[in-house]
């Protein structure tokens, strides 16, 4: 799992909340876990959105990738 | 300079006691313009002595036995006197006689002691005191205070803190990050350089749930508390946490629990949102006065329960690690209810705690000596 400056933008986008699901990152508008099997990972508040170095930040959520179950996402 | 009825203990006292008794005097000088202008209405009404020397007893016979022959003329002021009309000028001039007594109590302290004084009499006694008014007339110990104090390596000058600001600074490797934290050792061969320490509270991964830090403050003052600082940072972290809240709660010394005062409700958007390492403030607005001798605590929660959420860090200074004696009231350097539920408590036991000697965070809570107003 890799995450470029460019996906950051496409998933802030789609929504607000992150999820892992199916070894995929999801976004939705909803804190509450919309399949069973869902796995939260953070809040992309608009307001934190606006204020970061989307390049940093794809630096800093790959390190903490390792944070996350092994899947097929490249 | 003896001062004439000066029988206060203190310049400052007497000073104060002139004033009160002035203050006292408007009510009486409002009297007195009106009286006076009530006089000076009526003056040309007065019946002057040719005209009662022209009245003759067979006339005022005449005006008692029938009114209807008193309506102009020398009858008619006979009647208005006899009708008592003019009885009220003994008010008025009873009303200049105890301004006169005031004014002169006013200036000298001391009963005017009937009608001996003059009026040259009061102005010479005006005269000293006026002469006295440029000489000092306070005395330190008998004035309230204006503002409080905190020396400014402890805080702002109104604060109380958990540890003083000056200690905010640290060797940390410098390695890019901005705060380093001081649970983490320090590689002997890293490059150092000074930072501002900080905690970042631990992550209970996929549970809404956060340590608690409770750090004492002894209040040392009279007044009401106004605001709470504390700083916050995120370091690189640029996602949003789930929930922060800071709190002010005091030991409560009937029942051992440390009780919710005010908290700010979840501020992670808000208040703590912020991307560098910034002193935050919050006007608490809850006008409650605090006395010397009460136990705060500022209280502080992160929940951060996503697999890729992290902490913002916190400004603490390390402590010794040295635990103290469990005879001691405040027995540690901070308390921790580890991994509580989202959200400050309305109450918890301080004994229910676990005690921390490793880092005191920095909160200060400013305190006015004047109710703020809503």
């Amino acid at each position: 799992m890799r995450f470029t400056a460019a996906r950051i933008r496409k998933l802030a986008a789609a929504g607000r909340y992150w999820w892992l699901r199916d070894g995929e990152v999801v976004a939705t508008d909803s804190r509450e876990p919309q399949r069973s099997g869902d796995v939260y990972l953070l809040d992309a508040a608009p307001q934190w959105v606006a204020q970061a170095d989307l390049k940093e930040l794809a630096t800093h959520l790959n390190a903490l990738s390792k944070r996350l179950p092994s899947t097929g996402d490249s | 300079m003896s001062v004439p009825g000066r029988r206060a203990d203190t310049d400052a006292k007497w000073a104060r006691d002139v004033e009160a008794r002035l203050r006292g005097l408007d009510t009486r000088i409002s009297r007195v313009s009106e009286s006076t202008r009530e006089l000076a209405e009526r003056s040309d009404k007065l019946p002057s002595p040719w005209q009662i020397g022209a009245v003759s007893r067979a006339d005022i016979l005449a005006s008692v036995n029938d009114p209807d022959n008193l309506e102009e003329g020398p009858h008619s002021l006979i009647a208005e006197i006899l009708s008592g009309k003019w009885l009220d000028l003994g008010g008025v001039i009873g009303n200049l006689a105890s301004t006169w007594t005031a004014l002169w109590e006013a200036f000298t302290g001391t009963s005017a002691g009937g009608s001996d004084k003059s009026l040259g009499d009061l102005f010479d006694a005006a005269s000293q005191v006026s002469t006295h008014a440029t000489e000092a007339i306070a005395r330190l110990e008998e004035i309230g205070e204006a503002t409080n104090t905190t020396v400014a390596y402890i805080g702002d000058i109104q604060d109380m803190v958990t540890v003083a600001r000056a200690l905010l600074v640290t060797l940390a490797p410098a390695d890019g990050r901005r705060t380093h934290d001081i649970n983490e050792a320090i590689p002997s061969s890293a490059n150092l350089t000074y930072t501002m320490p900080s905690i970042r509270p631990p992550v209970y991964t996929g549970q809404t749930r956060g340590d608690i830090y409770y750090t004492p403050i002894v209040v040392d003052r009279n007044g009401w508390v106004d605001r709470l600082r504390w700083i916050v940072g995120a370091d690189v972290t640029p996602f949003s946490l789930d929930y922060y809240e800071v709190a002010l709660c005091v030991y409560n010394p009937d029942n051992g629990d440390i009780e919710k005062v005010w908290g700010s409700g979840n501020i992670k958007d808000t208040a703590a949102n912020t991307t560098t390492l910034t002193e935050a403030e919050i006007a608490m607005g809850i006008n409650q006065a605090c006395r010397p001798g009460q136990i705060l605590f500022f209280a502080h929660q992160q929940v951060a329960p996503g697999l890729l959420q992290n902490t913002r860090a916190l400004a603490a200074v390390p402590a010794g690690r040295v635990a103290r004696p469990s005879s001691l009231l405040l027995d540690a350097a901070c308390y921790i209810a580890e991994g509580h539920l989202t959200g400050i408590p309305s109450s918890i036991a301080l004994s229910s705690l676990t005690k921390s000697n490793r880092f005191i965070p920095w909160g200060a809570v400013s305190v006015v000596t004047e109710e703020p107003t809503p």
